[in-house]
């Protein structure tokens, strides 16, 4: 027996171990394809920014040029930063408006009637169209000759001088409207699940304490839905920083550089110049400010919870 | 010779050559010459001894795998196909895109060396880089090998301008392929409203000089402001339902605003390179010539539907089928789907001419050569599908079926020669120019140019500012200088 104890405590040990590293073991292969997936890429994209590789010109064959790429684009292209400029103020516009609609929709709706079920089906309905679909169907009607939007302004009084997308200020104006029918509803979904999820005792505290709606849309549903709407916000914001299909047929970038969005500038210059080493280096500047912009949202959650606890 | 004999000599010469446009400033070098001469002798020495089902039998069961550009030219040999097959028992598949998607897939193709396509079809913007960067391989040594040449080829039968500004590059230029794909551009107007009585004795009553087909720039602008009217107004005796332009001009950010532009540039200043550069390929983009060019054509778009500044070439042709338009700079490839009484409103009623002239007579043309990878896996058979499908049997049908011929012996034939369009798109050859297109930079340089003229006419800035931006952009890429120094 007294050979059985060390024994059993080895085998105890044994089993803590083989449980502690089954776990990764299993993960294991999880870990490798997602680093393998995410990193060679990033590695690939990011030897190739300090090269001068272009796939039209032979004399640039992707010789060695460091950072050269990098100091180009930060000090010299005024079209990427132009690009960088009309990006942020999409972002910002389209996503406070997303926001405030969403919000307000998922308010309005949040509460039981006869065919709610049907009314909140239909407003789901932009967000589920493919953008370049989204992007073709508003071409027809922006049509300046023959789409219903024009013929629909006309016919109500306003005065069309031009095409929607022809000129540089509503061409850009139109993009976000776009952009905003087409994902506002992402914003209502998630508020309205958010909704649906709130535990109902704060707000019996609330009305016994005799707060007013007010108080308690703000001292209770505001902070109970902030994780969420930080999730949202976040979410939006990459992916309207990422817009690019609309753009691409919508308008190319046009008139001028006017709706030259950012993912648009790297496009034309990675597939249209085809000068690949530039190009690396414009997406990474671009997955830098994603990651900066993550990590700002990730520290703001991080902090409502460390608030929390 | 009397010296009044030589002065006579040189001018009689200078005029000929001028009146021959770029056609004739490209004649065969001796090289070139040499290899056409020896390609022709073998071919001359395979008469009646050489036939297609023999040379295919090594490559019997093989598949081609064709990638192409979404267009009618493409979509008519696929009709024929079955032949070869059954000729040769080789396959082929084709693959077509529009063009943006095509330019993307066949570059990352080459890049990757997959060796996927055995043949493509290459725009001619993209050659200069496809052929320097070994993308592609000549075909010379096809067009030598008694066993794969193909008696009947007729090399006399291309048009020599046209087959070298598409297919021969490299230094010494050698071929990489057939022309397969090459419009130019011609002038269409409504000959309708042009033929009608009320309209010609209100144009004359107007202007004091008979409405014609436009011969020059001048013409061209009072013709177009005055078939510029509104809803409710009449036109050929019929009250209008909706506004009418006098012209139809392409003003997005795209190529299709670069390409109507050039013919203007070209005609204004002379057509080398379209305007752009000069022999030594030094930058003439911001020539003064040019700067009137570019600021007569923003100045047309008070004539053309205010939504034009968001067209390219597929709108204009849609504005023209449903009749808003009388008049455009186009593509005469695209003048069939005008002539589909299915889908135009104006199929009969258009007329086809020459592109006017300012100074010198010029059409812009557009071109795409057959290639054969350099990776591809199945070289021989690609020649021998390549050979059949430009053969003069296939080429016409082809025609016939909407391509644009690249063959003398299409264009000559009664049946093409009867098409609405064919006769001016023929006249159109003869003062035929390219865009910059021997430059691998040009994909850049043309990007530049239609950021630059969208800004000049949505006035963000002035013909002068644009074409000197432009102009300084093109010598940071080129390396060459810029002839008129920037005012700007």
């Amino acid at each position: 027996m007294g050979l059985l104890i060390p024994s059993f405590g080895q085998d105890k040990e044994k089993t803590v171990l083989k449980r502690k590293y089954t776990g990764y073991l299993l993960l294991l292969p999880t870990l490798a394809l997602l680093a393998f997936l995410s990193l060679v890429p990033f590695i690939y994209a990011f030897n190739l920014s300090l090269r001068d590789l272009n796939l039209r010109i032979p004399r640039l064959a992707g010789q060695f040029v460091g950072v050269d790429n990098f100091r180009y684009l930060m000090r010299e292209d005024s079209e990427f930063w132009h690009s960088m400029g009309i990006t942020v103020l999409f972002l910002v516009v389209v996503v406070s408006i997303e926001f405030v609609a969403g919000f307000a929709l998922a308010l309005l709706l949040n509460r039981e009637f006869k065919g709610k079920r049907i009314v909140v089906s239909l407003a789901v309905i932009p967000m589920m169209i493919a953008p370049v679909a989204v992007g073709l169907m508003w071409r027809v009607a922006l049509n300046y000759e023959l789409g219903i939007v024009t013929y629909l302004l006309k016919s109500i009084g306003i005065p069309m001088k031009e095409a929607l997308l022809g000129t540089s200020a509503t061409a850009l104006a139109t993009l976000m409207v776009i952009d905003i029918w087409q994902w506002t509803p992402f914003i209502f979904l998630i508020i309205l699940a958010g909704l649906h999820s709130l535990p109902k005792e704060p707000y019996e505290a609330a009305q016994v304490d005799g707060a007013s709606k007010w108080k308690i849309f703000r001292l209770v549903t505001l902070p109970l839905l902030k994780p969420l709407i930080i999730i949202a916000l976040l979410l939006r914001v990459i992916d309207a920083f990422k817009t690019f299909d609309q753009v691409y047929i919508l308008t190319g970038g046009g008139p001028g550089n006017a709706t030259d969005l950012v993912c648009m500038f790297a496009y034309r210059t990675n597939f249209k110049i085809w000068n690949l080493g530039y190009g690396a280096a414009v997406v990474l500047v671009i997955f830098l400010v994603i990651l900066i912009v993550t990590a700002f949202f990730y520290a703001v959650t991080q902090k409502k919870e460390e608030e929390v606890v | 010779m009397k010296k009044s004999t030589i002065v006579y000599l040189m001018v009689v010469s200078l005029a000929v050559a001028l009146a021959f446009g770029t056609f004739t400033a490209h004649a065969w070098t001796p090289d070139e010459q040499a290899l056409l001469d020896k390609a022709k002798e073998i071919a001359s020495d395979n008469a009646g001894v050489w036939s297609l089902e023999e040379a295919a039998k090594p490559y019997r069961g093989v598949t081609l795998k064709i990638l192409a550009d979404a267009a009618t030219e493409a979509d008519a040999p696929q009709n024929y196909d079955s032949e070869f097959i059954k000729m040769t028992g080789i396959k082929v598949l084709w693959e077509q895109n529009p063009w943006d998607e095509h330019r993307s897939k066949m570059f990352m193709d080459f890049a990757a060396g997959t060796g996927i396509y055995d043949l493509v079809w290459v725009p001619f913007d993209d050659m200069a880089s496809v052929t320097g960067k070994g993308y592609v391989q000549p075909v010379d040594k096809f067009m030598l090998n008694p066993k794969l040449l193909d008696p009947n080829i007729n090399l006399d039968d291309y048009s020599e301008a046209l087959w070298k500004y598409t297919s021969w590059y490299g230094k010494p230029a050698k071929p990489y392929g057939f022309p397969c794909e090459n419009p130019t551009m011609i002038l269409w107007y409504r000959k309708d409203l042009f033929d009608n009585p009320t309209e010609k004795a209100n144009f004359k009553k107007t202007y004091r000089y008979e409405l014609q087909v436009p011969k020059n720039f001048e013409q061209y602008n009072h013709i177009a402001e005055f078939f510029t009217r509104k809803k409710g107004e009449r036109l050929a005796g019929e009250v209008l339902d909706r506004d009418f332009y006098g012209v139809g001009q392409s003003g997005k950010r795209h190529w299709a605003s670069v390409c109507e532009w050039m013919n203007l540039a070209s005609t204004w200043g002379g057509p080398t390179w379209g305007g752009t550069l000069d022999e030594n390929d030094d930058v003439v983009i911001n020539r003064p010539e040019n700067v009137e060019a570019l600021e007569y054509w923003i100045s047309l778009f008070r004539f053309s539907p205010p939504g034009s500044v968001d067209w390219y070439w597929d709108l204009k042709s849609t504005a023209f089928q449903k009749n808003i338009v009388a008049m455009a700079l186009a593509w005469n490839d695209q003048s069939y789907e005008i002539e589909d009484p299915e889908k135009s409103e104006v199929a009969g009623k258009m007329g086809y001419d020459l592109i006017p002239i300012q100074k010198y007579p010029v059409s812009h043309f557009g071109s795409w050569s057959w290639t054969i990878p350099t990776k591809a896996k199945n070289p021989d058979a690609a020649w021998l599908y390549l050979q059949w499908v430009n053969s003069r049997d296939i080429a016409l049908k082809c025609a016939l079926e909407g391509a644009m011929p690249s063959r003398k012996y299409v264009f000559d034939s009664p049946e093409i020669s009867a098409i609405p369009f064919m006769p001016a798109t023929k006249k159109a050859l003869d003062h035929a120019f390219p865009r910059p297109v021997h430059r691998p930079e040009w994909g850049e340089m043309g990007e530049i140019l239609a950021l630059y003229l969208t800004k000049a006419h949505r006035m963000e800035m002035t013909a002068q500012e644009a074409l000197d931006k432009v102009a300084v952009e093109w010598q940071r890429l080129l390396g060459t200088s810029i002839v008129h120094p920037p005012k700007t």
